[in-house]
């Protein structure tokens, strides 16, 4: 019994971890981006934001994945702002996606 | 014969003469980005710093030597404006013109010199067509005239960290007059995170090295 409490707990922890880490997940479909020199700037632009604690950028995919830092939140105006300065158009922006 | 032959100079002089495709030099990147880049060849280099202000205006400076016969150097402020763009979901597309107005210097003369011009691109992760022409006048000097068109592919696609590879043709003609004014050869350009540079050279040897870095 002992045994299986303990096991419940563990992964109770580690979906609890899991939710933390999908929840900040955001994936921003952009069009334009066919150049990583150009592209630089998308990167740079979303790592000086403060709640920005990591950016991806997939060529292949034409998406920048954002992850947040805990507590922290990005606005959909925000991402436009940002991928618009940039020079791209924004196509669709995804939260925790699967 | 004659006629045919008429008709297809002035196609290909009004093909050169609208040739704007492709920006080879980026004349404005994302907002806040600073930019320095170089264009060298043995007679002729031009040096330039430019900052966008947003992502459709940067302002600039340009250093040029003009060595196609008697030397001459220009001190340009410039405005770039990006016309257009077009963002496909598998290319981009662009328009540009820029212009400004500065000095230049010909032996021991110095008069107000003008600087205009526009280029457009279209480009994929696979292919690059590009095109420019760019006028620098001054009264009293040749007029230094460039029109340039490119045609580039990449042989693989990396990604958004790696090394980027692209072979290039290149074909400028200068209206000054020097030995070699049609210049046509390949160029081999790679680029890395925020740095870019091209080596290139013609069948006659002409070489041309240039750079670009935006921070």
């Amino acid at each position: 019994m002992r045994k299986l409490n303990l096991v419940l707990i563990a992964l109770l922890v580690h979906g609890v971890s899991i939710a933390q880490t999908f929840e900040n997940q955001i994936s921003v479909r952009i069009n334009g981006m066919v150049c990583s020199f150009c592209a630089q700037g998308i990167s740079k632009k979303f790592k000086a934001i403060e709640s920005i604690d990591n950016v991806k950028v997939d060529l292949d995919n034409k998406i920048v994945k954002l992850l947040t830092k805990k507590g922290k939140s990005i606005s959909d105006e925000e991402i436009k702002e940002v991928v618009t300065d940039s020079g791209f158009n924004l196509e669709k922006i995804e939260r925790n996606p699967q | 014969m004659a006629l045919y032959k008429n008709r297809i100079l002035i196609q290909v002089a009004l093909l050169l003469s609208v040739a704007t495709t492709i920006a080879d030099a980026m004349p404005v990147a994302f907002q806040g980005a600073l930019g320095v880049m170089s264009y060298n060849q043995p007679d002729f280099t031009d040096w330039q710093v430019s900052y966008s202000v947003t992502n459709r205006i940067g302002l600039g400076v340009d250093g040029i030597r003009d060595a196609m016969g008697v030397e001459q150097y220009y001190a340009i402020p410039r405005a770039n404006f990006l016309l257009h763009r077009w963002n496909g979901s598998d290319f981009q597309a662009n328009v540009y013109v820029y212009g400004g107005y500065g000095m230049a210097k010909r032996e021991s003369v110095v008069q107000g010199a003008g600087f205009f011009g526009g280029e457009a691109d279209y480009e994929t992760r696979r292919l690059y067509v590009a095109g420019k022409a760019s006028s620098l006048m001054a009264r009293g000097f040749e007029d230094s005239t460039t029109y340039q068109l490119r045609l580039g592919v990449s042989p693989y696609l990396a990604d958004f960290e790696s090394l980027q590879s692209w072979l290039i043709l290149q074909a400028t003609y200068y209206t000054r007059q020097s030995p070699e004014q049609l210049r046509i050869g390949p160029v081999l350009r790679f680029f890395i995170k925020n740095i870019l540079w091209e080596v290139g050279a013609t069948a006659k040897g002409t070489w041309n090295i240039n750079f670009m870095i935006h921070f």
